[in-house]
C-alpha cells in the first residue's frame, strides 16, 4: 500500500514539474517585429535616394515619400513599445500560476482518486481469471458425484438428463450433447430429450445447426409437430444454408401458431424482419400475427391479464379481493358451460383454496375428476384436499379416492400407504401386509419412513 | 520560382485526395488474383476422410466445380458450411476442398460435426498447395471450369447474396 502511495506521489511530482518548466522559464527572445519593419523602411529610404539619383523622382516627391516612410517607422516603433510592455505582463515567468498549480494538481488527483479508486480490490493475475460462469462448488461436487454414479450405473435415464442439463447450464455444450445422447437412447427417442440434445449439438457447433442436429430436430417434429424449439432451429438451419425464403416460411409458420405472449415471439419477429430485409422483401408482408395470448381475459387460462393486474394494483385491498372473487366466479360460470375442461376445474380449485373457500375448492376438484376419471394426478389432487389431519380417521370419500388412485396406478405410494393404514386399522392384516410390502418395494433404499414401515409390517404378523 | 515551391504542398495534397478518392471506390474484399482464367496449379493432395478421395489438378478437369479452402480452426468456415452443404446436396454442385494447414484428426472431427458436402478433399497440411493457389486466408472459394481453369475467386465466407448473384450465375454460364 505504501508503495502505491509513493509511486503515485512520484508520478504527480513529475506531472507538476512538466507543467512548471514552461511557466518558470524566462520568456524566450521573440523575433521583434519592430526590427523587421525597421529593416524594410531603411531599404525603402535607400530606394528613394536611388530613384532620386536616377531622376525617377522629383526632389519634391522624394521628400514626401521620405516623410511617409518616416511616419510609418514611428508608428511601428510605438507598436513595438506597446507589445514589449504587454509581453512582460503575460509571458514572463508566472510564479503565481506555478504556485497555484503545484498545490492544485496533487489535490485534484487525490480528489479524483478517493471516490473512484479501489485500493481494496484484490489483484487479478491472468492465470486466476475464470472465463466461464462462476459455479458454486456444491454444484460441481454434485455433478462429479452424478458422473461417478453414472459410470457405475449407465442406464440411469434421469441421471443422464440431469447431467445434460447441468453441462448445458455450465456452457459445456459438447458434453451436454453427449449426456443427452445417452438419455435419448435410454428413453427410446423421447422428443423433448431429443430436442434438448439437438440444441446442445447446435450450441457446441457455435450455433451452426449441423446435419445431426437437423435430423434430430426433424425427428422431434415427426413425434411432436408443434415443438417450437425444433421449428425455430430448423428455420435457422435454412437461414444458415442461405435459403432465407425457406427460413422465413418456417419462422412465419411458427409465429402464426404461437401465442402472442410466448417468449420467442419477439426474437422470431426480429429474425423474420432481418431475413426479409436481406432478400429485399417488406417484412410486414411475411410477418403473420401470432395467436391471441394464451391467457385470454380473466382467469380462463393462467391468470389475470396485464391490464387487470394494473388496474388491480390501484385498488384498495377489499376492492381487490372483490375483483378477484368476481374473476373466479366468472371462471366457474364458464366451466359450468364447458364442464369437460379439466385444467379449468383444477385452476378453479386452486383459486378457491387460495381465497380460503375449501369446500368450493373440493367441489371443483370433484368436477375435475368427473371430467377426467382416468387422470391419476387429478384424483391425487382431490385426495390431497380430502387427506385426514394427523390422528384423524380417514373419510370414506378419501378412501374411495385412494382406491381409485390405486386402480389407476397400482404402485402409487400414497395410496398404498393410506389404504394399508386403513386395512391395519380395520384389522385386515393380510391386506395391510400386502399393501405395505408393495409400498416398501416402491421406496428408495434410503427413505426415512422405511424403518417405521418395517416395524409395522413385523407387528402385523 | 519561390512562389511555385510554396504551392508544392497544395499540389501534393490534391494528389493524395485524388488517390484516396479512387481507392475508396474499390471494394476492399475484391482481391486481385493473378490466377484468374489460368489453369489451376499442378498439385496432388492425399485424402483425409475415409471414403472421400484426395484432390489433384487432374480431378478438376471435366466438370464445372467449386474448390473450397477450409480449416477446422477457422470460424467463418463454420458459418459458410451449411451454405456449401446446400449447394452440394440441393443444387447438385460438385464441391472439392482443400483442408488448409490443419491436423487430419481436427479436420475429421470438423466434418463429423458439420457434415461433409465435399466430393473430394485434399489434405494440405503445410499449406504449400494453397500458396500456389494464391490463398490469402481461409475460407476461399474458387469456381473452376470444365478445362480446369480458375474462373472466379471468392475470399472470405460465402454469403447467400454472393452465391445468388455471383457463384450460381457463373456456374450456370460455365455449364452451358
Amino acid at each position: 500500500m505504501i508503495g502505491f502511495w509513493l509511486a503515485a506521489a512520484a508520478l504527480t511530482a513529475v506531472a507538476v514539474l512538466l507543467l512548471l518548466r514552461p511557466l518558470l522559464r524566462p520568456a524566450a527572445e521573440m523575433l521583434p517585429t519592430a526590427a523587421f519593419s525597421r529593416g524594410i523602411y531603411t531599404d525603402q529610404l535607400a530606394e528613394i535616394e536611388r530613384d532620386l539619383g536616377r531622376g525617377l523622382l522629383t526632389p519634391e516627391q522624394a521628400r514626401a515619400a521620405r516623410a511617409e516612410v518616416g511616419r510609418r517607422l514611428l508608428a511601428a516603433a510605438a507598436e513595438a513599445d506597446k507589445a514589449d510592455k504587454g509581453r512582460h505582463v503575460t509571458a514572463g515567468p508566472s510564479r503565481k500560476l506555478a504556485m497555484v498549480l503545484t498545490v492544485l494538481l496533487p489535490l485534484a488527483a487525490l480528489g479524483l482518486y478517493l471516490p473512484l479508486g479501489r485500493p481494496d480490490l484484490p489483484a487479478v493475475p491472468f492465470a486466476s481469471r475464470t472465463t466461464g460462469p462462476q459455479v458454486p462448488p456444491q454444484v460441481l461436487q454434485a455433478m462429479e458425484r452424478l458422473e461417478r454414479s453414472l459410470k457405475d450405473n449407465p442406464d440411469n435415464l434421469e441421471g443422464w438428463t440431469l447431467l445434460g442439463g447441468t453441462y448445458a447450464a455450465l456452457g459445456r455444450h459438447a458434453d451436454a450433447a453427449e449426456a443427452y445422447r445417452k438419455a435419448v437412447g435410454l428413453s427410446q427417442g423421447n422428443a423433448e430429450l431429443m430436442s434438448a440434445f439437438a440444441e446442445s449439438l447446435t450450441n457446441a457447433a457455435d450455433g451452426i445447426v449441423g446435419p445431426e442436429a437437423q435430423s434430430s430436430f426433424e425427428a422431434v417434429l415427426a413425434a411432436d409437430p408443434g415443438d417450437a424449439r425444433a421449428r425455430y432451429y430448423l428455420g435457422i438451419a435454412r437461414q444458415q444454408a442461405g435459403d432465407l425464403q425457406g427460413a422465413i416460411e418456417r419462422w412465419a409458420a411458427l409465429l402464426k401458431d404461437s401465442p402472442a405472449d410466448a417468449p420467442w415471439v419477439e426474437p422470431l419477429r426480429q429474425r423474420i424482419r432481418a431475413a426479409a430485409e436481406q432478400i429485399g422483401v417488406d417484412p410486414a408482408t411475411v410477418t403473420p400475427s401470432p395467436q391471441p395470448p394464451s391467457p385470454p381475459p380473466a382467469m380462463a387460462e393462467g391468470g389475470p391479464t396485464a391490464e387487470q393486474m394494473q388496474s388491480m394494483a390501484a385498488m384498495s385491498p377489499e376492492q381487490r379481493q372483490g375483483a378477484i372473487r368476481g374473476m373466479v366466479d366468472g371462471l366457474e360460470a364458464r366451466l359450468k358451460d364447458n364442464p369437460a375442461d379439466v385444467e379449468g376445474w383444477l385452476r378453479l380449485a386452486r383459486a378457491r383454496s387460495v381465497l380460503g373457500e375449501p369446500q368450493a375448492a373440493l367441489d371443483a376438484l370433484r368436477q375435475a375428476t368427473r371430467a377426467a376419471p382416468e387422470r391419476v394426478d387429478v384424483w391425487l389432487a382431490l385426495a390431497q384436499s380430502l387427506a385426514p389431519a394427523e390422528d384423524q380417521p380417514s373419510s370414506p370419500e378419501f378412501l374411495e379416492t385412494m382406491r381409485t388412485v390405486l386402480r389407476l396406478d397400482a404402485d402409487n405410494p400414497q395410496a398404498l400407504y393410506y389404504l394399508g393404514e386403513q386395512a391395519a386399522a380395520e384389522g385386515r392384516t393380510e391386506a395391510a401386509r400386502d399393501l405395505f410390502t408393495r409400498l416398501l418395494a416402491q421406496l428408495p433404499p434410503d427413505a426415512p419412513i422405511r424403518a417405521d414401515l418395517q416395524k409395522r409390517l413385523e407387528a402385523l404378523r | 520560382m519561390k512562389r511555385l515551391l510554396l504551392l508544392l504542398p497544395l499540389v501534393l495534397f490534391l494528389g493524395l485526395v485524388g488517390y484516396f478518392a479512387v481507392g475508396l471506390r474499390h471494394d476492399p474484399s475484391v482481391l486481385p488474383s493473378a490466377m484468374i482464367d489460368k489453369p489451376a496449379p499442378d498439385f496432388a493432395l492425399g485424402p483425409v476422410l475415409d471414403g472421400v478421395p484426395g484432390l489433384s489438378s487432374q480431378d478438376l478437369k471435366g466438370q464445372v466445380s467449386l474448390v473450397n479452402v477450409f480449416a477446422s480452426w477457422c470460424a467463418p468456415c463454420r458459418v459458410e458450411h451449411p451454405l456449401l452443404t446446400r449447394l452440394a446436396r440441393e443444387q447438385g454442385i460438385a464441391i472439392n476442398a482443400i483442408a488448409y494447414k490443419d491436423k487430419p484428426e481436427a479436420t475429421r472431427t470438423f466434418l463429423a460435426q458439420m457434415g461433409n458436402p465435399f466430393s473430394r478433399i485434399g489434405m494440405d497440411q503445410d499449406g504449400r498447395v494453397a500458396i500456389d493457389w494464391g490463398v490469402y486466408g481461409v475460407p476461399e472459394t474458387y469456381v473452376i471450369d470444365r478445362q480446369g481453369r480458375i474462373r472466379y475467386r471468392h475470399v472470405g465466407p460465402l454469403m447467400p447474396r454472393d452465391v445468388e448473384e455471383k457463384i450460381l450465375p457463373m456456374i450456370r454460364e460455365l455449364s452451358k
